[in-house]
Order: C-alpha cells, then sequence, then structure tokens
C-alpha cells in the first residue's frame, strides 16, 4: 500500500530509493530466503563468495523492482517504459490460428508485465494458472488498482481448475502456466538444469501434452531502468512425451538465465530431493 | 450403442489407463477415491472421455459425480444410447 502511495503520488525513482533498503532489510533479516539465493548463486552458479552475497542483495532489489514496474506500468503511473519482444509473431500465429495454446513461463523476470501488454495486442483471451489463493488475492488486488481483469484459474484440491483449463482451452484461449516450480506432492521429472538434477513439475507440461495444444515457452526480463525484454519459443505440439518437452524448457530457461542471472525469483531449496514415487519416470 | 456397452467401455478403459483392480470397480464405489485420481489423472481423465465419446467434458457437469454409477450416468447421457 505504502509503496503504490509513494508510485502514484512521487513516482517511481522515490519508490526505488525506498526499496533499496526494503531490500536490504530482507538482505540482513530474511535469513531462510537469502540462503537459498546465496546457494544458487555460489554453489550452482559458482560465483565467488563476495560476489554471491552482493548477488543476493542486487537479486531482492531486481525483485522488488519488477513489483514495482508491474504496478506502475498497469496502472500507468509511469509512461516511461519500453519493451522489446523477441518471438512475439509466435504468439501472434497462436492466436491466429484458433486452437488456443499454453504459454509456459517460470519464475524468473517479469513476465506479467508481458501478458498485461499481450492482452492489449493479441486477439485471444489469457488465463494465467496461480498455485494458490494467496497469489490470485495479489492478482485480484492489482487488478483493483488497475480496474483491468486477468482471468485467473486457481489451482485447488478439488480438482476444478483441470475443467477451467480444459474450458479456456476449449474456447481457443490462451492459458499461461508457470513450469518450474514444485509444490509438495505433485508429480515431478527430472531434469538437467544448470549442472544439477532438477525436478521439474509435470503440470504444465502434461496438460499441453494431453490436449494437444500448441505450446511455447515464454520468458521476461528486466533489461535497464524502464526497459524489458521478452521471449517466446516456437510453437510446437507436443506428439513425443513429456519428457523432451521438459527437456527444452529446461534448455531454453537456462539459456536465458545465464544472460540474467539476477533474475530468479525461486526463493527456497530449489534443488532439494523429492519423494521418490512423485518421481516420473516417463 | 447400448447402456450396458458403454458401461464395458468405460470400466475397460478407466481399469486400462488407471491400473484399478476390477473388483473395486463397482457402481456404487467412490470414483475419485477408487482410482485415486489427481489432478494429472484428471487431465487423462477428460482427454480419454473426449476422445472415447466425442463429447466435451465440462466442470460444472463434473460436480454431481461421486460413484461409478453417476460416471456411467453423465456418459450415457452424453451419447447416443441405442
Amino acid at each position: 500500500m505504502f509503496f503504490v502511495y509513494v508510485l502514484k503520488n512521487l513516482g517511481l525513482k522515490p519508490a526505488y530509493f525506498v526499496l533499496r533498503f526494503v531490500a536490504f532489510y530482507f538482505f540482513l533479516f530474511s535469513y531462510k530466503s537469502s540462503k537459498h539465493i546465496f546457494h544458487y548463486f555460489h554453489k550452482v552458479l559458482k560465483y565467488p563468495y563476495l560476489r554471491s552475497l552482493v548477488n543476493v542483495y542486487q537479486n531482492y532489489y531486481i525483485f522488488g523492482q519488477t513489483l514495482l514496474d508491474k504496478v506502475a506500468i498497469r496502472a500507468g503511473f509511469d509512461k516511461n517504459f519500453t519493451f522489446a519482444m523477441d518471438g512475439e509473431n509466435y504468439l501472434h500465429q497462436m492466436a491466429a490460428e484458433g486452437k488456443g495454446g499454453i504459454l509456459i513461463s517460470a519464475h524468473v523476470g517479469n513476465w506479467d508485465i508481458s501478458g498485461h501488454l499481450l492482452m492489449q495486442r493479441l486477439k485471444a483471451k489469457i488465463h494465467i494458472v496461480m498455485f494458490d489463493a494467496e497469489h490470485a488475492n495479489i492478482k485480484k488486488y492489482l487488478d483493483s488498482i488497475t480496474g483491468e481483469h486477468i482471468n485467473i484459474i486457481v489451482v485447488k484440491e478439488d480438482l476444478s481448475h483441470i475443467f477451467h483449463i480444459n474450458k479456456a482451452l476449449q474456447n481457443k484461449d490462451l492459458v499461461c502456466i508457470h513450469g518450474d516450480r514444485y509444490v509438495e506432492g505433485s508429480r515431478v521429472i527430472a531434469e538437467e538444469f544448470l549442472g544439477r538434477k532438477t525436478y521439474f513439475p509435470y503440470g504444465a507440461f502434461h496438460i499441453a501434452s494431453k490436449f494437444k495444444v500448441p505450446y511455447t515457452f515464454v520468458f521476461g526480463f528486466k533489461e535497464k531502468k524502464n526497459h524489458y525484454r521478452f521471449f517466446s519459443t516456437p510453437l510446437k505440439i507436443n506428439e513425443g512425451g513429456v519428457r523432451p518437452m521438459v527437456k527444452e524448457y529446461s534448455a531454453a530457461l537456462e539459456k536465458h538465465l545465464m544472460k540474467y542471472p539476477k533474475q530468479w525469483f525461486n526463493y527456497y531449496d530449489y534443488w532439494a530431493e523429492v519423494p521418490k514415487e512423485n518421481v516420473l519416470e516417463k | 450403442m447400448n447402456k450396458d456397452a458403454i458401461i464395458s467401455k468405460v470400466n475397460a478403459f478407466l481399469i486400462d489407463e488407471f491400473e484399478v483392480d476390477e473388483s473395486k470397480v463397482t457402481p456404487h464405489a467412490n470414483l475419485m477415491e477408487t482410482l485415486e485420481l489427481d489432478s494429472l489423472d484428471l487431465v487423462d481423465l477428460v482427454v480419454i472421455i473426449e476422445k472415447n465419446f466425442g463429447f466435451k467434458v465440462k466442470g460444472e457437469d463434473f460436480v454431481g459425480i461421486k460413484t461409478f454409477q453417476d460416471f456411467y450416468d453423465y456418459i450415457i447421457s452424453h451419447v447416443t444410447v441405442a
């Protein structure tokens, strides 16, 4: 709320200034998440100790910036942002083909902003699948201050989200799902990622594979203060099972993360082992 | 296709796809619990229904389905019964 007030009345620069202190607070006191991000920089990317520490702070700061940018852009508080899209044509193609489609993203950078832009530019409805009600509430709050409506499909225990996704695809809409985050109890598939065995959730890939709709991997990253770049991979329809798809996804995510390593926003033990019974072999 | 043929077809794909013991598939058994369906299985089930019976599955139709008998009735109501 405080940041929205600052953004609205003072602009982005003062909000970024305040954010520096907030990011530093998290850097100092949020040991649990800092530990995992430090591990990512130091052990996974093999950065030296001190550089990893600095990157943890910068990671918090950039994460905060992406959240502020999201509000500033969607609410129209700041009109000075510029965007570049690599592969936007694939998304137009997906919309034009009228078969619906799955956009598989990740908790990196700021894909949400491109969703906002695409809603204005694509002739298709976009649904975003969210993994818990808390995120949905944040999104609803953003909608309330921006006056924009984003269709959210919340993953629920009663499995109703599967019918909502199916209905969206039947209506030839586009469905955006994150493909990188393991949710406890969900089934996963192991794949090499950043040189480590990583468990990717099966869901997004399984849905694209079973419903036989075109899919693309989409990522968005902050490049400079007021500039974002978005990426979309060529459209495919899965014919060869989930594993090759996950392999492609892992490679695409890794490629972009190498270019934007500070924009990795998974604040938990990402490479932890998962129960064997959850790991699928197919 | 008559009702019995539909029920046989449904049982055959459920037993095959979800690797459930045939003896557990009874009209009054709970569908979700017996098949131990999770979200990924439900995706499979939706696709199988659409592929085998040629109609689009709607979430609201599924709300009242608790038992295998409910499931048979749901399928029967959507296909032309001879």
